[in-house]
């Protein structure tokens, strides 16, 4: 496209005058930052609520509800769903938040039989600080995840207070399921007498296909299984219930997607907007460069580099300026104790730089069609 | 200075001095209640009995003398009225289980129900049965986590679970880190 | 010092409609977003801040602090506190005590109905409408136990996302396997009820087979303290309740939505620095482009602080302009707009005060997107600007 000699040429137009590209990365920037923002809250939507096709976990919870204090299902469901064709294993679950409602900060306790904890966490869970064992010892321990430790700056061994539960600090892990991140599992008897003062009641099942293309066969007869019982049931794949139980954040993510085309949309004004005054700037230049024997063509390409270079370096800065938020704040909204979480994962970063590459591109590329039409007399006219 | 100013300087030092008043705090209260100064024993009383001890076969009317440690919750006064919670000195704290609490008195560790069976509530009630507007807190005699002795009558009990004692006599045997 | 007149501000907005457009164009999109998030921000804060009374006392289960939802105390508990309680309102023999439930359900306009929305049901008796004032039923009547009557608020059509006239009077909704009739409908401006459906205290039980309540609602009357019903709490261990005052129950929960306020304010200040920083690239362009005019204004004796001033005029004459637009279509637009928010919905409250932000948003984008390129045009002594191509 161009040769790597004019490097030089090019950087030192963009230096020119520093005060006004220094703006116009930074327009960038700050574009690009929101955009990244935007996305990751998209793909943190994605992540949790949409099924690949490994996916076997269903969730057995009461029918018509989704704030976990309103689904109370007896734990004697429990035989009765692992006898169910197709069930490879089934896990009680109570979970209890210190708000159903939706926001960044809140706390939620899974408690799940003491021998069931290595069935719930992923195969791929990476232990970072004490252990499983140790959880095990004490009734009142828990395990948090790594989004909800670093939140609320908790290390092994502190006292976690939280929703009128208070519990032990025995491990923290890192884990690929968004919903295990921002979670702390505590022993479900510990969990049932601190609250409910009683054993029992759990609040949903989760449960593992032997088949994933059966999850919908399957969840039809446990639900089946339960119609006329005292509570009914309602099961659905895992990140389906997600969906549904966070409708109305993910309609309002949904919604900032208009937020991020807006930003692309200003990345392109703001390099077009540049690009177009630098070049009427130098028009004189350009014709002086046409007398010494530079065609139009690569004029037009210097100026194009041009408009590539300074989206490049505003993209860079605004997409590892939001990359750097958003690993440091460790950012989760919490629904109905279900987690969305918001990550920017490298494929993301490697987007964003291309498309605030390619916006760099486009807008030098009407200024770069002009000037490379001009001739030489009309430049010295311009002026 | 000219008469306006003067006027208007003196309306807000009335206002100011006016807005030092509502609610009543528990160190100054504004109604001028506080604590009977016979409230405080200075010698140890004796024959004190547990807390789940008197629970277990105390009526209403009863004169008892109960021993017990300030706590029970984070606040164990009431703020503004003569009302603090006593725990039963056989519940340990999470300090007694080797780890270090901040606040021990609130007894986080042991479940919620065990908890409200070992405890017991004392007020400092005025003739017509009503607590006093001023906390147990106040002047500094009594902190959390202290280890007292009281004597009162006891209160109605509509279950067992509730003892309420009437005291009118308080002694701070020990204070508890 | 002899200051350039008004119209010469006027007459350079003239010189390129495009920029001028472009300013206008882009004032007008920031002042309307800041308009917008305001107006958002406040509406959220007062639908709850308005929601609690400083008399009313909510009687929770203990740990359950933060959110009525969760809690569970005995039925029998507002009868305990009406006998042991003194200072509660009361008015021909009937105590302000309300025994409450309150769910988040998810209804439908028919039994089988897949995607249904969540909603607040509240379970109450007569009392409510006492110790809440601000419910008024503006159409039909109360609910009559017994018969799966309901009453639906101003905005519980927003928040399930239905049509009001799906909610009107006489039609029907299915919840808990159950057909429940509308045979009222009421109105809270401004609080969380407005987006509720009461429902008898005694049906609601029965369909949701529970013999809890959620909390007790007491009104205080004018002797009554705070401190009393704390003091009954403390002494009443076996009932393992919590008194909090409502209007700080109310102030947690809009303390819990912070982090979505702070989230939504860098969004519109990032915004608001990203139309700045182009807005000062082009004005940085114009202004250099009029370096010899600036000379000659200069050798004619008017100061460099009047050349400022207009400058400042100009850009100020142009986001202003874009700012009373956005401020005109905001008005139209978004005023009183319900939104769908985390278990509730409320309007947006386009007052004075996001009028005010918004237009001094357009104010301070003017001037800052005027002040260092005019500055910066101004630096040059007067011979050189004169040379100035």
């Amino acid at each position: 496209m161009i040769s790597p000699t004019y490097i030089p040429l090019i950087l030192r137009q963009i230096v020119r005058r520093p005060a006004r590209t220094l703006l116009t990365v930074g327009g960038i920037a700050t574009a690009m930052f929101l955009f990244i923002a935007v996305q990751s809250m998209q793909q943190g939507v994605a992540l949790a609520t949409q099924q690949s096709a490994g996916d076997n976990t269903l969730v057995v919870y009461r029918e018509d509800r989704y704030c976990p204090f309103t689904s109370k299902l007896p734990e004697h469901y429990l035989p009765r769903i692992s006898a169910i064709a197709g069930v490879k294993s089934a896990v009680p679950i109570k979970v209890i938040v210190n708000n159903c409602r939706a926001s960044l900060d809140v706390v939620t306790f899974r408690g799940v039989p003491s021998d069931s904890l290595g069935d719930q966490l992923s195969a791929s869970v990476v232990v970072l600080e004490g252990s499983i064992e140790d959880w095990r010892k004490r009734s009142d321990s828990a395990i948090l995840g790594e989004t909800l430790a670093k939140r609320r700056g908790l290390r092994t061994g502190d006292r976690f207070d939280a929703a009128g539960v208070v519990s032990y600090v025995a491990g923290i892990v890192r884990s690929d399921q968004p919903q295990d991140q921002n979670v702390a599992y505590v022993h479900l008897d510990f969990l049932q007498q601190t609250v409910d003062r009683k054993l029992g009641i759990v609040t949903q099942f989760n449960v593992k296909v032997d088949d994933a293309s059966q999850l919908e066969s399957v969840a039809a007869a446990i639900d089946a299984e339960f119609r006329f019982a005292e509570q009914p049931t309602s099961t659905r794949p895992e990140k389906a219930f997600v969906a549904q139980a966070a409708a109305d954040m993910i309609d309002l993510i949904g919604f900032a997607k208009y937020l991020g085309i807006g930003c692309l949309a200003a990345v392109l004004a703001l390099v077009g907007n540049a690009i177009l005054l630098s070049v009427q700037d130098r028009i004189r230049e350009h014709a002086i460069l046409q007398t010494l024997g530079y065609g139009g063509m690569l004029i037009g390409r210097l100026i194009v580099a041009e408009g590539l270079f300074i989206a490049f370096i505003g993209g860079a800065a605004g997409t590892f300026a939001a990359l750097a938020v958003i690993e440091w704040g460790q950012y989760s909204f919490s629904i109905d104790g279900l987690s969305i979480p918001i990550q920017a994962s490298a494929s993301l970063i490697a987007t964003g730089l291309l498309i605030a590459t390619g916006l760099g591109i486009a807008a030098g590329l009407v200024p770069a069609w002009q000037a490379s039409r001009r001739t030489i007399a009309d430049c010295f006219r311009a002026v | 200075m000219n008469r306006f100013n003067l006027i208007a300087l003196s309306f807000a030092v009335i206002q100011l001095a006016g807005c030092g008043g509502g609610t009543p705090s528990a160190q100054n209260p504004g109604n001028g209640a506080q604590l009977p100064k016979t409230l405080w024993a200075t010698a140890k009383i004796e024959g004190a009995k547990e807390i789940l001890a008197v629970k277990a076969d105390a009526k209403e009317g009863d004169l008892v003398t109960l021993r017990g440690v300030i706590g029970g919750a984070e606040k164990p006064f009431v703020d503004g009225r003569a009302v603090a919670m006593l725990v039963d000195m056989s519940v340990p704290t999470c300090a007694d289980n080797g780890e270090s609490c901040p606040t021990p008195w609130d007894y986080c560790c042991v479940p919620k129900d065990e908890k409200a069976k070992a405890m017991a509530t004392i007020q400092v009630v005025d003739d017509a049965g009503n607590p006093l507007k001023v906390s147990l807190a106040s002047g500094n005699q009594l902190k959390p986590h202290a280890v007292v002795t009281v004597q009162g009558k006891v209160g109605p009990r509509p279950d067992a679970n509730v003892l309420v004692i009437n005291v009118t006599s308080i002694h701070v045997d020990a204070q508890k880190k | 010092m002899r200051i350039l007149p008004f119209d010469y501000a006027i007459r350079n907005l003239g010189r390129s409609p495009l920029r001028l457009a472009m300013s206008v164009v882009g004032s007008m999109l920031v002042v309307m977003l800041m308009i917008a998030a305001t107006a958002f921000v406040r509406g959220m804060e007062k639908s709850l801040a308005d929601s609690g009374s400083d008399r009313n006392v909510i009687l929770l289960g203990a740990g359950s602090e933060e959110s009525i939802e969760r809690s569970e105390i005995k039925a029998s508990v507002p009868t305990q506190a009406a006998a042991s309680l003194r200072g509660v309102r009361s008015t021909l023999g009937q105590t302000f005590i309300s025994s409450e439930i309150h769910m988040a359900l998810t209804v439908g306009t028919t039994r089988d109905e897949q995607s249904k929305a969540q909603v607040v049901v509240r379970g109450v008796d007569l009392p409510a409408f006492l110790v809440h004032p601000q419910v008024r039923i503006t159409q039909g009547r109360s609910m009559n136990p017994g018969a799966n009557e309901i009453i639906v608020g101003k905005l519980a059509a927003t928040r399930l996302g239905m049509d009001d006239a799906q909610l009107a009077l006489g039609k029907t909704i299915w919840f808990d396997d159950i057909q429940w009739t509308i045979v009222g409908r009421f109105t809270a401006p401004n609080t969380v009820m407005d987006a509720e459906i009461w429902v008898p205290l005694n049906d609601l039980k029965v369909s949701a087979k529970r013999d809890t309540i959620s909390c007790a609602v007491l009104t205080l009357d004018d002797d009554g303290e705070f401190e009393d019903v704390a003091a009954f709490v403390a002494s009443r261990v076996d009932l393992e309740l919590v008194a909090v005052r409502e209007s700080e129950y109310y102030a947690k929960l809009v303390a819990f939505y912070r982090p979505v306020r702070v989230m939504i304010w860098v969004t519109v200040a990032l915004i608001a620095l990203g139309g700045i920083l182009g807005g000062l690239n082009t004005m940085y362009a114009a202004f250099a482009a009029r370096v010899r005019e600036v000379g000659m204004l200069q050798s004619l004796g008017f100061a460099r602080r009047a050349i400022i001033l207009s400058f400042m005029q100009e850009a100020a004459l142009a986001s202003m302009a874009g700012a009373l637009i956005a401020a005109a279509a905001s008005l139209v637009l978004l005023d009183g707009v319900a939104i769908r928010f985390s278990m509730g919905a409320f309007g947006l409250q386009l007052d004075a005060i996001a009028l005010a932000i918004g237009l001094l948003t357009g104010m301070t984008l003017g001037v800052i997107g005027a002040l260092p390129p005019a500055v910066r045009c101004l630096r040059l002594p007067i011979t050189e600007a004169l040379k100035a191509a």
